[in-house]
């Protein structure tokens, strides 16, 4: 017998999409590679063809 | 109201073609009203979308490294159209844009596979080992790179990027119903893998049927043992 008012599937759903935030974060908060900041500081000299 | 079947062809076109005008003209007073920002603010502001740009491009190709490069050409990219990019659009999106037709372009060139790489996530991820952690992360990654394409761009954008079901149909260029429907679709795999209705849910269970079947060989080990000494 269910003595939750809390729909099983509602909080399995909300477990796996806060695990998702998490390995999205993980990724985020991870120390950024020295070559971005070489990029951003470069990126005035180079010239790029505009394409999209 | 016109039904489509009472127009004739001519009729059709002439409609089509004033409807067209009409949004043309629109586009181009937009356009004229919109003033680009300076350099120096856009790189600040395409700065601060770098981390969401590699979480993204993880979440489409699996490889870090790969996505690192994805991101680099997505900046690349992004700088050289940054005239176009009008100050009152969100930065995120447009750049996710960017870097999801790059990625779609790579797949179509080189036709690369992207095989979920457990090593390099292992070092590259950092996961909290806290009480708290409903699920562990190595099995909703796994998962999550189980999904098809389209759902695992849709689950990301909408359930960890934060996006609105119609900004992110808006980056994969879908309806937004069918961006709703990728997301519940994506949801229902993600719940029957980690679940153990599938393959990733199912790893746990296997190991304890794994370690049960070593059980009962073991004892049957010994019970032989005492067999095969009272044999002798």
């Amino acid at each position: 017998m269910r003595t939750s008012c809390f729909d099983p599937m509602l909080m399995r759903q909300a477990r796996i999409g806060r695990s998702l935030r998490e390995v999205y974060d993980g990724v985020a908060d991870s120390p950024m590679p020295d070559q971005f900041d070489a990029l951003l500081s470069e990126l005035d000299k180079i010239a790029v063809p505009e394409r999209r | 109201m016109l039904l489509w079947g009472q127009l004739k062809r001519g009729e059709f076109m002439t409609i089509i073609q004033d409807q067209s005008t009409e949004t043309n003209t629109a586009n181009e007073r937009d356009e004229e009203a919109v003033v680009p920002l300076d350099d120096a603010t856009f790189k600040q502001r395409l700065a601060a979308t770098i981390p969401h740009l590699r979480a993204f491009a993880y979440s489409l190709c699996g490889k870090m490294d790969v996505a690192d490069d994805l991101v680099q050409d997505t900046m690349l990219k992004a700088w050289g159209a940054r005239a176009r990019f009008r100050p009152d659009t969100s930065m995120r999106a447009w750049t996710f844009v960017i870097l999801r037709n790059c990625y779609i372009s790579q797949m179509r060139r080189n036709k690369f596979t992207a095989p979920y790489d457990e090593g390099v996530a292992e070092r590259t991820l950092t996961a909290n080992s806290d009480q708290q952690a409903p699920l562990h992360l190595e099995d909703v990654r796994m998962a999550l790179m189980q999904l098809g394409a389209d759902q695992r761009e849709a689950i990301i954008l909408v359930g960890a990027g934060g996006f609105s079901y119609e900004e992110a149909a808006e980056i994969c260029d879908c309806a937004v119903g069918t961006m709703k429907s990728r997301v519940s679709r994506a949801r229902a795999a993600l719940v029957a893998m980690l679940d153990g209705d599938s393959p990733i849910g199912t790893r746990r269970q296997r190991n304890s049927a794994d370690e049960a079947m070593s059980d009962i060989l073991g004892t049957l080990d010994k019970l032989s043992e005492g067999v095969t000494a009272l044999a002798a």
